[in-house]
């Protein structure tokens, strides 16, 4: 009803009874102690502080740093290098101390500790950076990165500052697509991932928290989706990506599928938009060209690989079996159902499968993943999922368009049959309505 | 939060912040040290691009020893660093003596990262290096009077004939270097 899983009432929630609660003491329903009470029981939080109180503390601290440093810059070149030196750490004592004088609450006031963690982490680079300046030394951008980041996390998790956390994660994928050709790239990423992730359970809260921690999903799901862009430059070939990038996203969804929060919300449909483009992937024909993944190398390297394609297909096969996770979102098993089969065709084209035939079957799966999250959605009156799937189906027509794999017969009928498919849904959706 | 927390935090938070300084002043004192006990060296300048010499506030720099290659070592392995000793020619300017995977007696020789060294094309018995300093910082307002100097320098000695005096005094000292100014015609550029 608006209450998350935890207990709390989510912002949405308050926000409602705040307008009807006026109403229902107009009418009788409620005494003024009854609607003092439901006010109480859903307050905020006292040490959840407003986001915009945040974002001002955090922009005011960047803007005051960013401006003394403009001035200092102004008459840089007249400054020793001692001078300039001492210049450079500066920030970074501040924010230490202001960072100390935070700390001295519990928990830290979080307006405080956000604009301090901001602070910190720019400071960090600064330093570095304007020391690198006065002596010339030559730039080397991914020890750069990783040592900045590094540097940061641990005053992210004394500090339990939100915005020094995103940096670190914005950091970590930088990081990654600075060293993308590396062997390390990928097992480097995961690590630092794994170092961050603490962070979301550390607060004791539960994952629903609204705003605290919910939120949080947001960045770390964006920040991985491009950081793990970054680790898979090296891989053999681009529908391994795809695999990959489906089994993500499955798990985004299954770990997000019994949260109601408005965050949870969001990155749910970055799971579901980004699902959406890869299983498009199957249906062009160059997905068919041989690239033979498991032939021509060591038997090592061969049952490495085909576990790392057994690894690939748990995501989307839980997806379709944890009916009770899923339960609250079924169509989540549909778009289980299409990743696993999307990843056994990845399977497939790697031991050699082919041809416009095979095409043929990727396009009749993503057709009939659309048709089914549209009765559901209609089913259940969700236009959100019903916009979705609707989506899905212009987008598998629209690419049909430019895919110049197939000959203008095979279009032909696949576009009549999709196009027939549409206007049947025209009449069924005006006669729902 | 823990009793622990309460009572430690705010310490462990220092000790953190002595820790984040301490990476600028790590990188403060090597350069220090290496400006006051390393070895001079000049090393004379490459033409660069006159069409962008300069990215943002640092003027990017080539050495003409890049342009010399030198005898790889017999085990040459290029995911491993190198060491290059140092020696002066008969102007005072720096070459390269030779290149080991082994750390050489003595204080003038710069470390090579893996990615400094690479087989020439033509013969893979020698080896291109990179100079681990590839920028200048300068005041964005003179840098194109440095630039315009720079050039015309190169181009003279280009015509004559004879090695172009503008070049960097560099400090060499048990594998770090550091830039320490660039000289021109007629003194320091900056």
């Amino acid at each position: 009803m608006g209450v998350a899983n935890s207990g709390m009432p989510s912002r949405r929630f308050r926000r409602d009874l705040a307008e009807v609660l006026p109403q229902w003491q107009a009418k009788g329903w409620l005494t003024p102690e009854g609607a003092d009470a439901l006010k109480r029981e859903a307050t905020v939080d006292s040490h959840h502080p407003r986001l915009g109180a945040i974002l001002r503390a955090i922009f005011g601290a960047i803007l005051v740093g960013g401006g003394l440093i403009l001035l200092l810059a102004h008459n840089w070149d007249r400054f020793p290098v001692p001078v300039r030196v001492s210049f450079a750490m500066i920030p970074l004592v501040v924010s230490v101390v202001l960072g100390a004088l935070a700390l001295r609450k519990d928990p830290p006031n979080r307006t405080w500790a956000e604009g301090v963690g901001a602070v910190n982490s720019l400071s960090i680079a600064l330093a570095i950076s304007i020391v690198a300046q006065v002596y010339h030394i030559s730039g080397d951008t991914p020890r750069f990165l990783l040592t900045w980041a590094l540097a940061s996390l641990p005053a992210a998790y004394l500090l339990r500052s939100s915005t020094e956390w995103v940096l670190f994660q914005v950091l970590a994928f930088s990081w990654a697509y600075a060293v993308k050709d590396a062997s390390f790239a990928m097992p480097g990423y995961l690590g630092l991932l794994v170092l961050s992730a603490p962070f979301i359970f550390s607060r004791g809260d539960a994952l629903d928290r609204p705003f605290r921690v919910s939120s949080l999903w947001i960045p770390l799901v964006l920040a991985m989706t491009i950081g793990l862009g970054a680790c898979l430059r090296g891989v053999h070939h681009w529908t391994w990506g795809v695999a990959v990038y489906l089994a993500w996203f499955g798990l985004v969804l299954l770990c997000t599928a019994d949260s109601e929060t408005r965050g949870a919300g969001i990155v749910r449909w970055i799971a579901r938009l980004g699902m959406g483009g890869l299983v498009l992937a199957p249906t062009f024909g160059s997905f068919w060209r041989p690239h033979p993944w498991l032939f021509g190398i060591t038997r090592e390297e061969a049952v490495v690989r085909g576990a790392i394609l057994l690894g690939l297909l748990v995501t989307p096969l839980a997806l379709v079996l944890a009916r009770k996770r899923t339960a609250h979102h079924p169509t989540d098993q549909a778009w289980g159902a299409a990743a696993l089969a999307v990843t056994v065709l990845c399977a497939g084209s790697s031991l050699g499968l082919q041809g416009t035939a095979v095409a043929v079957i990727a396009n009749l799966v993503v057709a009939t993943l659309a048709a089914f999250t549209v009765w559901r959605a209609l089913r259940d009156s969700d236009t959100g999922r019903l916009n979705l799937g609707w989506m899905l189906f212009s987008a598998l027509v629209v690419v049909r368009f430019f895919d110049t794999d197939w000959s203008y017969l095979i279009r032909g009928l696949v576009f009549i049959t999709l196009g027939v498919g549409f206007l049947v849904l025209n009449k069924v959706l005006r006669r729902t309505s | 939060m823990s009793t622990f927390r309460k009572k430690y935090c705010i310490w462990i938070w220092v000790l953190l912040g002595v820790g984040q300084l301490a990476i600028p002043a790590s990188m403060v004192v090597r350069m220090e040290y290496v400006h006051r006990a390393g070895e001079s060296f000049r090393f004379r300048l490459a033409p660069f691009d006159p069409a962008d010499p300069f990215r943002g506030r640092y003027m990017a720099l080539r050495f003409e020893l890049e342009n010399a290659p030198v005898p790889a070592p017999s085990d040459y392995d290029s995911e491993e660093p190198c060491f290059a000793t140092l020696l002066r020619d008969g102007n005072g300017f720096a070459t390269i003596g030779r290149v080991t995977h082994q750390r050489p007696t003595g204080n003038a020789y710069i470390l090579l990262a893996p990615g400094d060294t690479s087989l020439t094309s033509d013969n893979p018995r020698q080896l291109r290096i990179r100079i681990p300093l590839d920028r200048y910082y300068l005041n964005e307002e003179r840098a194109p009077e440095v630039e315009r100097i720079a050039q015309a320098e190169l181009e003279r000695s280009r015509k004559a004939g004879k090695p172009a005096q503008v070049y960097g005094e560099v400090k060499v000292h048990a594998g770090e270097i550091a830039l320490t100014r660039l000289m021109g015609p007629d003194g320091p550029l900056q």
